[in-house]
């Protein structure tokens, strides 16, 4: 008796374990209903991989329960009514229409475009334009056919779900920030109402005379000058002006120098001073090239004379130095390299040691030219050795690849 | 003893069951932890687009019309998951999820733009590192945007070249050239992988500032190699082919085609397109790797061993045309005098003198002996000279043909170079 009591006593306890296994199968996270990739339009192919969703948080009302193909249509027009009518955000209508409308287009282009594809190698081997294998005119008729319906439903779409709007937000202009934010407003306003007027004008003397179209323009051109000068103080006028300077440009672009806003500011100052005083010398009708060089010649010299007594010649020095595009890629290197500036100005120190003992030997009319050769190779031997030591193992090849090029001149 | 049997089996069966209600405990309790999703989704907060308004609850028997704010979420993941569970099409999907979250990192790039401070007057150097530092924090925003792309929908899916692709520019037009062997998806496919890997290079030439060390190489070759495996995966291996052979003809070899004086049919170009697919690396060049993953050496010989194999392709004779359809002097020549009967002897003939004459100036040119008036001297005398021979070779009609559309290139190259602002180059001698 006391074993049938046992018996019935464990099968009770294994039914309720039973239930309790059926419970927490039923309560375990299913793999999630993969949503049907069912495209009523049937145009394209499916790429995306398998991936695996997170189970849908949503509770789908209705009865039976909302489903995607209920607004599913190949008409556009209907299928965006659709979509807003349960509430999609336009933004997001949009850019669902937009992506099916364009992919649509594509796709049917494709079809339309594939049987003269055939061609492809004989045009190709005949040079002509590959515009040409659209060029039958049944294709050509069908295919401006599709673009004219491409225009119509996006305006047709358009209509209803509105364009994109566009970020209109202005770009900041550097050479004013040294103004307020409340003048650089009304500085961007003054500049968009001239541009606008300017506009207009253009269009009222398209047909004019050319006197009076370029006096109007002139008095336009003075009036822009005026109402923009009245904007600003004396100081910040003058601002603006070394700001928008070709010196200043020229100051900015420096690498590998050291300055404050301050120094920046006085050396493009001292530049500008210079250039003013003494203009760069112009190749005048009748100029000989020897002249021509020869007044070149002397004009650097003075700049560099006058620069080095106003920045003193260590300040000269790294300026010269800042100026060159050979530095500019030297320093990239170096900053690779994880080596300080300075390794880069050494590499450069090198190089023009090496360019100015091969322009001596060239020179040289005393050498033969078997000598000019021989020298010219030995330069070149220790030249390579030197900068390969300084260089290191690890960077030598991209030295070659992006700054080595000069070393090739250096053969015979 | 059946009783004692019944016992134990029964016995054994309840501790099957409280084994197995164990593990099945322990598997729902691991169950939240063990989905990779809910780690990302942390970070990438949606902003809600502004909902209309749902239509408001009436007090009826049926059940409540289906809103898109049910869809809704500001968690990614489960935003995609109840697109899934209505049976929102895949590509559907992605028109949806890409722009939205296109224009979230927009808002959160925007962010890193420079702010109001007046920084005019920067050294280079300082203003090189704040754009270095920017573009790092960029490129961590590129890399957490193609992770959560490739969270939701499985793929590495740009929105800025799905929208390059679907726009009517260029690159769509050329697309439609280069890719029309393959249908609609696998253009897409081919277009989004290639912009896809470019944008790595691209992302890895402004980490190196473009200076290459050796040791960066390994990189490059392995998103060159990651171009192909993953153009592999959506093509088949003749469709791979074909867009190597197409690459190469319309990337390197437009010299060699009839119009250029190279008698090739399209079934021999693309017999040609094949020896140089198998010598140049397309996919390396598609990528613009080329010059990074192979030094000059290798690219000689590269180019040596093509103009080997073309040469016993096309013969002695064709080949001498393909060396002549590569220089342009050749080029204008015969398109200029094309159908004004000019025979390709005479063709040759004017060309040879041509080529002479181009050498000739160089040489004038270069001679540090002359004076600049004897130079112009020496050049006139020889543009005379040239015009005789072509007008001789080509015939009245065909040099006219060639005068008329290269008569100005003609002149500058046998004249002095830099002619100053109003001393126009003396004029041609008359045609006899």
């Amino acid at each position: 008796m006391n074993l049938r009591g046992y018996i019935l006593g464990t099968m009770a306890v294994n039914l309720a374990l039973f239930g309790a296994l059926l419970w927490q199968g039923a309560r375990m996270p299913g793999p999630g209903a993969r949503g049907g990739v069912s495209i009523t339009t049937n145009i394209v192919t499916e790429f995306a991989a398998e991936i695996s969703p997170r189970p849908a948080v949503v509770s789908v009302p209705g009865s039976p329960p909302f489903r995607w193909e209920q607004i599913e249509s190949t008409n556009h027009l209907l299928f965006l009514t659709n979509l807003l009518a349960i509430g999609c955000p336009t933004e997001t209508a949009r850019d669902i229409l937009d992506a099916r409308l364009a992919d649509d287009f594509r796709a049917r282009l494709r079809e339309l475009t594939r049987p003269p594809q055939a061609r492809f190698w004989h045009v190709a081997a005949a040079g002509q334009k590959f515009d040409e294998l659209f060029d039958e005119p049944e294709l050509k008729k069908q295919i401006d056919l599709l673009r004219a319906e491409r225009t119509r439903v996006l305006a047709e779409v358009q209509a209803a779900a509105g364009r994109e709007a566009k970020d209109g937000k202005p770009g900041r202009n550097e050479h004013v920030a040294h103004l307020s934010d409340a003048k650089q407003v009304e500085l961007a306003g003054l500049e968009a109402r001239q541009s606008k007027e300017r506009e207009t004008l253009g269009r009222a003397l398209a047909n004019a005379p050319p006197a009076e179209r370029a006096a109007k323009q002139k008095e336009l051109r003075d009036r822009v000058i005026a109402e923009r000068r009245a904007l600003f103080t004396d100081d910040e006028w003058d601002e603006a002006e070394l700001r928008r300077s070709p010196q200043a440009s020229q100051v900015r672009e420096l690498r590998g120098f050291s300055a404050t806003a301050d120094d920046l500011k006085s050396l493009t100052r001292t530049l500008r001073e210079f250039d003013t005083a003494q203009p760069r010398p112009a190749r005048a009708p009748g100029d000989s090239e020897a002249d021509f060089k020869s007044r070149q010649d002397e004009y650097e010299a003075q700049r560099k004379a006058f620069l080095a007594a106003r920045l003193g010649a260590p300040q000269f020095a790294a300026f010269e130095r800042g100026s060159d595009p050979r530095f500019h890629t030297l320093l990239k290197l170096a900053r690779r390299l994880e080596q300080p500036a300075e390794t880069a100005a050494h590499w450069l120190a090198l190089q023009t040691a090496a360019q100015e003992q091969v322009r001596l030997i060239r020179e040289n009319s005393a050498l033969a030219s078997v000598e000019r050769a021989v020298a010219l190779l030995a330069i070149r031997a220790e030249t390579e050795r030197t900068l390969q030591a300084a260089v290191g193992a690890r960077g030598w090849g991209a030295y070659l690849r992006h700054a080595g090029g000069w070393l090739d001149q250096l053969t015979p | 003893m059946r009783s004692g049997l019944t016992l134990v089996l029964s016995l054994a069966l309840t501790g099957a069951l409280v084994a197995m209600n164990v593990a099945l405990h322990h598997t729902r309790q691991a169950a939240p932890a063990a989905d990779p999703e809910r780690k990302l989704t942390v970070t990438t907060k949606r902003l809600v687009r502004n909902l209309p308004t749902p239509p408001a609850a009436v007090a009826h028997t049926s059940p409540p019309p289906f809103h898109w704010s049910a869809l809704e979420s500001p968690d990614y993941a489960t935003y995609a998951a109840n697109l899934r569970a209505i049976g929102c099409p895949e590509r559907t999907l992605r028109d949806i999820l890409l722009p939205d979250v296109e224009k979230l990192y927009f808002d959160r790039k925007a962010e890193l733009a420079d702010g109001p401070e007046d920084r005019f007057w920067e050294t280079a150097d300082q203003r090189d590192a704040r754009q270095r530092e920017r573009e790092t924090k960029l490129r961590s925003l590129e890399l957490e945007k193609c992770a959560l792309i490739r969270q939701l929908l499985g793929a590495d899916w740009s929105f800025a070249a799905l929208k390059e692709l679907r726009s009517d520019g260029l690159a769509s037009g050329i697309m439609e050239v280069l890719l029309g062997f393959t249908d609609f998806g696998k253009t897409e496919h081919i277009f989004l992988t290639h912009e896809f890997f470019q944008d790595e290079v691209r992302a890895q030439q402004r980490v190196t500032e473009g200076i290459l060390l050796d040791e960066d190489r390994p990189k490059l070759q392995a998103l060159r190699d990651g171009f192909e495996f993953a153009l592999a995966r959506g093509l088949a291996p003749t469709e791979v082919e074909e867009l190597r052979l197409r690459l190469a003809a319309l990337e390197d070899m437009k010299h060699v085609q009839r119009r250029n004086g190279v008698a090739v049919t399209g079934a021999e170009l693309r017999e040609i397109a094949k020896l140089r697919a198998d010598t140049h690396d397309m996919l390396a060049k598609a990528l613009n790797l080329d010059d990074e993953l192979y030094p000059a050496e290798l690219q000689a010989k590269g180019e040596a061993a093509f103009n080997e194999l073309l040469r016993r392709f096309l013969g002695a004779d064709r080949f001498a045309d393909v060396e002549r359809a590569k220089d342009r002097l050749f080029r204008e020549l015969l398109q200029s005098t094309d159908n004004q009967g000019v025979s390709k002897a005479a063709l040759l003939q004017a060309y040879e003198a041509r080529r002479a004459a181009e050498e000739q100036a160089r040489q004038i040119r270069a001679d540090a002996q002359l004076s600049s008036e004897e130079r112009s001297v020496l050049l006139a005398a020889l543009r005379a000279q040239t015009t005789q021979a072509l007008s001789r070779s080509l015939g009245p009609v065909g040099f006219g043909a060639y005068l008329k559309q290269h008569g100005q290139q003609f002149t500058n190259s046998l004249s002095l170079p830099q002619a100053p602002a109003g001393e126009p180059p003396p004029p041609l001698p008359p045609l006899k």
